[in-house]
């Protein structure tokens, strides 16, 4: 059978299709979740490189699964955030955060150019605050305001209750809120 | 005032999110590749690793004969009444009454024709005496 990207079969019938030999399946599983594992592990890890091999290693482990996915048991998307979130709590385990301290200071220039600065430095800001997060409350955040899942998928993906979901987001993101004060004006926000 | 002014407030926050989300990372070409490469070495190594064809079927259907007769308990049974069968079969019944006295110590000259299956007056006699008693 023959998928192009925007095939509408469900991400668990494609994965049954590659475990039994089907390789366009697996080109259509590619495309819709590479980016997805490389999108949180680059949020998690803070870093680019690192962060694609934590998406390849994740896609791995999708095709070593799929002869044995159990239908109807978890959604594969749930299934992946779990194992990017896992091998990045490993990565994590093996080295320190970055502090605030070492983001990039925004240089003089056009304000086209320093509105672009504004921008990037928010991005840098706020990945740099992220990094600082202890880890569990760092993954909620991610799969919560980056990523868009509600907290009972959070809850899934976490092996956690939705309670303690919603704790570690809101610690997550009062943490954020004190790590980013003071960077206010900085960050383009003004007095308003 | 001023470090409430310089406070993160939430909605600061929600618009730092909402950025981020709209930053889409590219799919670095590399990557791709190297995911769909290795999604077909794993096919390629679950053909290898998948077993050669074994003559399983001729062993099967002869299994599922076997259950289906109530295994080999009943298949030696089975047997064992063909061959009986055939015996019999070939050596005719003027065996049967010596058999049957050994087994049963009918005389010589009863036949199978000739036992009474029904009660007898005997079996009615003893009822009758239990009532009596009783």
């Amino acid at each position: 059978m023959a998928f192009d990207a925007s095939s509408q079969a469900s991400d668990e019938v494609l994965l049954v299709l590659y475990g039994n030999g089907d390789r366009a399946a697996a080109h259509v599983l590619a495309l819709r979740f590479t980016p997805l594992a490389l999108r949180v592990a680059a949020r998690m890890l803070g870093d680019r490189a690192e962060a694609e091999d934590v998406a390849q290693e994740a896609m791995l482990r999708l095709w070593r699964v799929a002869p044995e996915w159990r239908q109807g048991e978890a959604r594969v998307s749930t299934w992946l955030y779990r194992v990017v979130a896992n091998l990045c709590t490993d990565r994590l385990r093996k080295r320190r955060g970055v502090g605030l301290d070492e983001i990039a200071e925004p240089e003089d220039g056009a304000p086209g150019v320093v509105e672009r600065m504004i921008e990037t430095d928010r991005a840098a800001a706020l990945q740099s605050a992220l990094d600082t997060l202890p880890e569990r409350q760092r993954q909620a955040v991610v799969l919560r305001h980056l990523e868009g899942l509600t907290n009972p998928e959070i809850a899934a993906v976490m092996d956690i209750g939705v309670e303690a979901v919603e704790s570690l987001t809101a610690r997550g993101k009062r943490a954020l809120a004190a790590l980013l004060t003071g960077r206010r004006e900085e960050l383009g926000y003004g007095h308003g | 005032m001023v470090m409430a002014d310089r406070k993160f407030a939430p909605q600061d926050l929600d618009v730092l999110f909402a950025q981020a989300c709209s930053e889409v990372p590219d799919l670095p070409p590399g990557l791709l590749a190297r995911v769909l490469a290795d999604a077909d070495a794993e096919l390629a190594a679950r053909s290898r690793a998948a077993p050669a064809p074994r003559p399983v079927l001729r062993l099967g259907i002869m299994a599922e004969l076997l259950a289906l007769l109530g295994g080999w308990r009943a298949v030696s049974g089975l047997a064992t009444a063909t061959v009986a069968g055939v015996w019999i079969g070939f050596s005719g019944l003027s065996g049967l009454p010596d058999a049957a006295t050994a087994l049963f110590g009918m005389a010589a000259t009863e036949t199978l024709a000739s036992v009474n299956l029904l009660p007898g007056d005997d079996v009615f006699a003893l009822a009758m005496g239990l009532e009596a008693v009783e």
